[in-house]
């Protein structure tokens, strides 16, 4: 059986596939344990490395542009990789619509996390 | 002079010279550059800039131009070696007038260039400009104070004189992005755009005819991926001057510029417009470019 951790980590990956998939960008997030979360198709450019589960969360609970911008600059989470295509990323997530269902699956994979 | 005026252009503007020197080119020149050959590097593309700004305002030798935020003085001081003019460079900053002034000094052109820290409101020449230029200042101006900052511009300007206003500009319409609250709130306090259609109005309104404008929005993409570049290769100094915080805010904001440039998000426009009187404007653009260019030969950077 799983322990906690372990469960946090398969739900918090759960999330970022979900946001992938709606952003379809080249870009990669690392977890805080070192899962690495690449998006469904292709090689990715860039990866946003977590640290920890609380960044992680609060990043999450309400993703947009400003919020990753003051936690990268606050060195919050890091950035490898080619950082044009990271902002180009964040870009997507003003203009992300997604539909009630998805929405369900993120907020459920969140509480999880 | 306004305090928060003051205060906005000094959060930005006075975080230290060195540091702008990791990634700007030789001549500090922090506005778009203007890649006229295509394999042009950093330093010749914001000579050219420098070239095609002068050669728009058509200026001539004894005339008097005006550079509104004027910056580390790189225009200024160009204008007066290459073009004969003479230059009142005015900026809001006490570290880019202090370096401005000591480059007129070197350039033995402390004769023809004279620097002020000053407001843009509080210019009050004995008689007016022929020609004036204002390269980057727009944005933060502020969208309240436009009316007010083209007037000033009219009232300093002599009839038939040129203006020549180098500016990003948002969509038309464009909602505001939380990237802009970015900006606002760790770059540019005080910062503002405007889309092309209320400054292209805004200067007509004061009362001037427009009689150019030439969008240089791939060109200003290129120029703050090369910053970032530069100062993604001098990360570590960057780091021992302004500290971790600040080298990564201004790779966040210089890159997602960058984007926001490639991606048609923003633009950067160049308006040019006459104080109506007797009209010296040519009546084609040869004039601009039929000159051969004077910029020196490109250099690796």
């Amino acid at each position: 059986m799983a322990t906690r951790s372990e469960r946090r980590i398969a739900a918090a990956a759960r999330l970022v596939r979900l946001v992938l998939d709606g952003l379809d960008v080249p870009l990669a997030v690392r977890l805080w344990d070192g899962t690495l979360v690449a998006p469904a198709a292709g090689a990715p450019r860039v990866t946003l490395a977590f640290r920890s589960r609380r960044v992680f969360r609060r990043l999450f609970a309400r993703p947009t542009p400003l919020r990753f911008g003051e936690a990268f600059i606050a060195s919050e989470i890091d950035l490898e990789g080619d950082i044009f295509e990271a902002l180009r990323a964040t870009h997507r997530l003003e203009d992300a619509r997604w539909g009630l269902g998805t929405r369900l699956a993120m907020w459920g994979a969140w509480l999880r996390t | 002079m306004s305090r928060r005026a003051e205060r906005d252009v000094a959060f930005h503007y006075d975080v230290s010279n060195e540091f702008y020197a990791l990634f700007l080119d030789p001549r500090m020149v922090y506005t778009c550059a203007y890649y006229r050959r295509p394999d042009a590097g950093l330093a010749t593309a914001q000579e050219d800039k420098l070239e095609l700004v002068c050669r728009k305002l058509q200026l001539a030798p004894g005339e008097r131009l005006l550079d509104l935020g004027c910056g580390w003085g790189a225009l200024a001081l160009w204008a007066a070696e290459r073009w004969g003019v003479e230059v009142h460079g005015v900026t809001l900053s006490a570290a880019q007038a202090t370096w401005a002034a000591e480059a007129a000094r070197r350039a033995g052109l402390a004769g023809r260039v004279r620097i002020e820290r000053a407001d843009w409101r509080d210019v009050a020449p004995e008689k007016p400009y022929d020609k004036i230029a204002a390269i980057g200042l727009i944005e933060h101006v502020g969208r309240a104070r436009h009316p007010a900052y083209f007037a000033q511009v009219h009232r300093l300007l002599t009839p038939g004189g040129l203006f020549l206003n180098h500016g990003i500009t948002c969509r038309a319409g464009a909602r505001r992005t939380s990237e802009m609250a970015f900006l606002q709130r760790h770059v540019f306090p005080g910062g503002e755009l405007a889309p092309l259609d209320a400054i292209v109005g805004g200067i007509e309104r004061a009362g001037f005819e427009i009689v150019d404008v030439e969008d240089l929005r791939p060109h200003y993409a290129r120029t703050t991926r090369q910053w970032v570049e530069r100062l993604q290769a001098n990360a570590e100094r960057a780091r021992a001057l302004v500290g971790e915080r600040v080298y990564r805010t201004y790779l966040a904001y210089l890159a997602g510029a960058s984007v926001a440039f490639d991606e048609g998000w923003i633009a950067l426009h160049q308006v040019v417009a006459t104080r109506r009187g007797a009209v010296r404007t040519p009546a084609t653009r040869e004039a601009v470019y039929a000159l051969p260019w004077r910029t020196t030969v490109d250099r690796a950077s």
